[in-house]
């Protein structure tokens, strides 16, 4: 008779984090994002049409992470479908292009208009292609390194370097928005060497722990 | 049959006097030795004042018994002979319908069916309408209820999560007296059966489909119903009787040849202490599936090894509040009824009657899901027994105040994960019950699939659950942040 009996699996949680990418066209949000969950990275550009998203769910032993990744296409005309991606996110990603300066300098107006519809979520400051970027001229590196260390700095955002052709820093993105989301100790070293790809995060991010913390606990369990 | 049916029309306006009664008699007229003499007796009366219409066209069956417009049928000479003989106005009242003898025939059915849409006069669709009337009536029975009442109001914060507000209100409310038991009948049917002839029949034989009362009275009245007009009745699949003190054995045995039938599945007498429902009616309905006995004092052993053989196909028996009722008596309905799947035998007093060898009787010999056994001196073997037998389809379990029970009870069995399927578990003042974990994670695993699970564990256990769940939950979100800074530091985990 014993074995009739079902045995009942351990709940398990889903954790559900929405993640808005947000910056200036052509700055690669949607390669990271197809990078990231497909690891697939595909040289021709694609323009984004309003959103696009993807999930990506990882497995771990007593819960499970869901990424929900909401990728706003940077032309301006997009700007009135920055809700979709901003509300609700627990974080959102701002991309610029380490080749084009102009595209930093976007930023401040794309940081400025998605805490206005979101202010709880962790924001997070990405240069992309640094490795078309690591080929420029040092001066011109320096300076935005520096000048996006300024930003990151005023955004309390951390600020990471990557490239999605060359898979750099692209899985520390998603992990930095774990432990910031719930304040966990990251071990990864820093990296603050002017010309290497900056990770810079220890210290920048916290401020809105206890917000996003009370927010993480809506999590829904499957 | 067609043709003494106008007879009866005579005692219409008799019936709708008592209409609001639960069963209508229909009394036929006052002389009848048997039902042949009194129809040709009828059939010479109905002829003799108006010698002009023979028995046939006279009212059809779904002719009002009383006109919507009385004036346009206003009688010439035929009024005076009904005054002069008032006697007669009870037995031809149905003459009012007739237009005065002047119009043909032919025009009158004309007239009468341009008032009558043809559907109410179709008894096939009567039936199919009647019976969604009939639908609209309760049954009366006990409220299935949510949640027991908190025992006090540091429970019902506990119940409500620390809502002191809310709280407050449970506790009220519960402190209340309950007038809900008020179940009125509606009684939609009942009018029915004063709107003709052919929808007293129909009426009639959906009405006595399910015998339901509130009132001693009217189960007299039944009882005393005439032979013919029983003629008339269904045989009921229902029989309740909702808290009915004043009811004596007496009316209940003359109710009993009415009742039983193989028909009758459902018997009740809800609160009803010094009444028993009549052995005949056992031993002439082999097909009662649900047997209702709460609160009765004279139930007993002896009772139920009496009706026992009679009841093979009983799914439902409550017997709760049966003080006199003890392992013999439960040991002869498991052997007898093999498909119980309901059983209730709680009691407040007397608990040492019923001990763990009724449970384990029903656990092996019956297919129970649903066991009642609040206050009853059952032991951890007996849960056992019941969790070897049936453990799988174990649905419910009350167990309140089984002063026996210990740790090595539910709580073991459900870690052993013994009882997947049980939903309500009732486990108030079992004193010596104190490790609720394997209860909480019982039913934390079910609510995580979507399964509700209801616990009353009464004040001290939902308290202790509350503290144990809140562990748990601590536990978990240290599981889980740990889960997370493993794969946030791990460079190979993608």
């Amino acid at each position: 008779m014993a074995t009739e009996i079902p045995s009942l699996p351990h709940p398990k949680n889903t954790f559900t984090i929405k993640i808005g990418l947000i910056g200036d066209a052509q700055v690669g949000k949607t390669s990271l994002m197809v990078k990231y969950v497909e690891n697939v990275f595909d040289e021709e550009y694609t323009q984004t049409l309003g959103v696009n998203c993807l999930s990506k769910k990882i497995t771990l032993g007593s819960a499970d992470i869901l990424f929900y990744i909401m990728d706003l296409g940077g032309q301006r005309e997009f700007i009135n479908m920055l809700p979709l991606a901003s509300e609700g996110a627990k974080a959102i990603i701002f991309l610029f292009d380490l080749t084009r300066p102009e595209t930093l300098k976007s930023i401040k107006e794309w940081h400025r208009q998605a805490t206005g519809f979101n202010e709880q979520a962790v924001p997070l400051l990405v240069g992309t292609k640094y490795d078309l970027f690591v080929n420029l001229d040092p001066e011109f590196q320096s300076q935005i390194s520096k000048q996006s260390m300024r930003y990151a700095q005023a955004m309390d955002a951390p600020l990471i370097f990557c490239s999605t052709s060359h898979s750099i820093n692209v899985q520390k993105i998603f992990k930095i928005i774990i432990a910031k989301l719930y304040n966990l100790t990251m071990r990864a070293s820093e990296i603050k060497q002017i010309g290497d790809p900056l990770l810079i995060y220890k210290y920048l991010g916290g401020t809105r722990r206890s917000a996003s913390a009370s927010s993480s606990s809506s999590s829904t369990s499957t | 049959m067609l043709s003494s049916k106008p007879s009866r029309s005579g005692s219409f306006k008799r019936s709708r006097d008592i209409s609001d009664s639960a069963v209508v008699s229909s009394p036929p007229c006052k002389k009848h030795t048997n039902d042949d003499t009194q129809n040709l007796l009828l059939r010479d009366q109905s002829r003799s004042p108006l010698k002009q219409f023979n028995l046939d066209n006279l009212t059809p069956l779904a002719t009002p018994t009383k006109a919507p417009n009385p004036q346009s049928f206003t009688f010439g000479e035929a009024n005076t002979p009904r005054s002069k003989s008032p006697s007669l106005e009870n037995h031809f009242s149905d003459l009012k319908l007739w237009v005065p003898g002047k119009v043909s025939n032919v025009t009158n059915k004309f007239k009468i069916t341009t008032f009558t849409h043809p559907i109410f006069t179709t008894p096939e669709i009567v039936e199919r309408i009647l019976r969604f009337v009939d639908a609209q009536s309760i049954i009366p029975r006990e409220k299935p209820r949510h949640r027991r009442k908190p025992q006090s109001l540091s429970h019902a914060l506990v119940i409500c999560e620390g809502d002191e507000e809310k709280a407050q209100k449970l506790w009220t409310e519960s402190t209340k007296s309950d007038i809900r038991n008020a179940v009125t009948k509606d009684a939609a049917l009942h009018n029915c059966l004063s709107v003709n002839k052919l929808w007293h029949d129909i009426a009639l034989s959906i009405v006595t489909e399910n015998l339901y009362f509130t009132d001693s009275k009217k189960v007299r009245k039944l009882a005393t119903s005439p032979s013919r007009s029983r003629t008339m009745f269904s045989k009921p699949s229902a029989f309740v009787l909702h808290k009915l003190s004043k009811l004596t054995q007496d009316d209940l045995n003359a109710v009993a040849p009415i009742v039983s039938s193989e028909r009758l599945k459902w018997i009740e007498l809800y609160i009803c202490p010094k009444i028993l429902p009549p052995v005949p009616i056992f031993q002439q309905s082999r097909n009662v599936e649900k047997l209702v006995l709460p609160g009765n004092r004279y139930v007993d052993d002896e009772f139920l090894m009496k009706i026992a053989p009679h009841l093979t196909k009983l799914k439902v028996l409550d017997l709760r509040a049966c003080d006199k009722v003890s392992d013999g008596g439960v040991l002869s309905i498991t052997t007898n009824c093999p498909l119980l799947e309901v059983c209730n035998l709680g009691r407040h007093r007397n608990g040492e009657a019923i001990t763990s060898v009724s449970l384990i009787a029903l656990a092996r010999n019956t297919r129970v899901d649903t066991v009642g056994a609040a206050g009853c001196h059952i032991t951890d073997a007996g849960i056992w027994e019941l969790a070897m037998h049936r453990g799988p389809r174990i649905k419910r379990l009350s167990l309140n105040n089984c002063k026996l029970l210990t740790n090595n009870s539910v709580p073991t069995l459900l870690a052993l994960k013994y009882f997947p399927q049980l939903s309500v578990l009732e486990i108030r003042d079992v004193k010596h019950l104190t490790n609720v974990q394997p209860i909480v994670a019982y039913v934390r695993a079910k609510r995580a699939r979507g399964i509700p699970v209801l616990v009353e564990g009464g004040e001290r256990i939902d308290l202790l659950m509350k503290e144990v769940e809140f562990r748990m939950e601590q536990e978990h979100s240290a599981r889980v942040l740990a889960a997370f800074t493993e794969w946030v530091n791990d460079e190979e985990l993608q």
